[in-house]
């Protein structure tokens, strides 16, 4: 065990950790982050994802010692005040059945809109090709997305 | 004509809040503490056979096996 430091949703933790221990685990079973899900633990799914040093990234493929002296934001730290106009949209058209998958489209889609304030619906498209939604067939994904990147 | 309160108009979910800022509890995310036991299936490595009978006695020997189920213990254990 070696003990790291990261920053985590704005604040610094330290814990210790084996070398093989996945960014995943160490967040849920640690540190009680429970918004990454594990749905496939092989980088298909999308829903472990993080922003790693403001980069989306999929946590079930990261070993934590890697994130030592990075930041690490996770959805408990996007509108932990008051929702993002991105978290808003989401409910206002529905995005979201189960909900399994909303984690990491929303951090996926928060990245996009940050880059790229007004992206067209191919750019939303290609930015969510990694976030497998089982529900609603993306349609109301796509639309809250897109109703997002038009608000101000 | 009076205007219906719920139909025709969309309703928002109510635990929508929840799944969009990462706070909704999902099974996996529930804590049961150092009881929660896990179990796999296991099955026969023969597509048409009969079952004469199964040894367990080596599973059940490993450490932190709790119980090996069959079909004949548990319906014998049920009469």
């Amino acid at each position: 065990m070696t003990n790291i430091t990261f920053v985590l949703n704005g604040e610094a933790r330290t814990v210790a950790v084996d070398p093989h221990d996945v960014l995943l685990d160490v967040l849920r079973d640690r540190l009680g982050i429970k918004s990454p899900k594990a749905g496939c633990n092989r980088g298909d799914c999308g829903t472990c994802t993080v922003l790693l040093d403001g980069r989306s990234a999929r946590s079930c493929l990261i070993l934590a010692v890697e994130v030592a002296g990075h930041e690490i934001t996770t959805l408990e730290g996007v509108g932990a005040e008051c929702l993002t106009p991105l978290q808003e949209s989401c409910i206002a058209l529905d995005a979201f059945q189960c909900g399994y998958c909303a984690p990491g489209v929303i951090l996926t889609a928060t990245e996009l809109l940050r880059d790229n304030p007004h992206p067209s619906e191919e750019e939303v498209k290609e930015a969510l090709a990694g976030n497998l939604c089982r529900c609603t067939g993306y349609r109301s994904i796509i639309d809250a997305v897109m109703a997002a990147g038009g608000s101000p | 004509m009076s205007e219906y309160r719920f139909i025709g108009s969309s309703t928002p979910r109510l635990e929508g809040r929840e799944k969009v800022a990462g706070a909704a509890q999902f099974v996996d995310d529930l804590e049961f503490g150092p009881n929660l036991h896990y179990a796999c299936v296991v099955e026969s490595p023969h597509a048409h056979a009969l079952i004469r009978g199964i040894d367990a006695s080596e599973a059940e020997g490993m450490p932190g096996v709790v119980r090996v189920f069959t079909g004949r213990r548990e319906s014998a254990r049920r009469v």
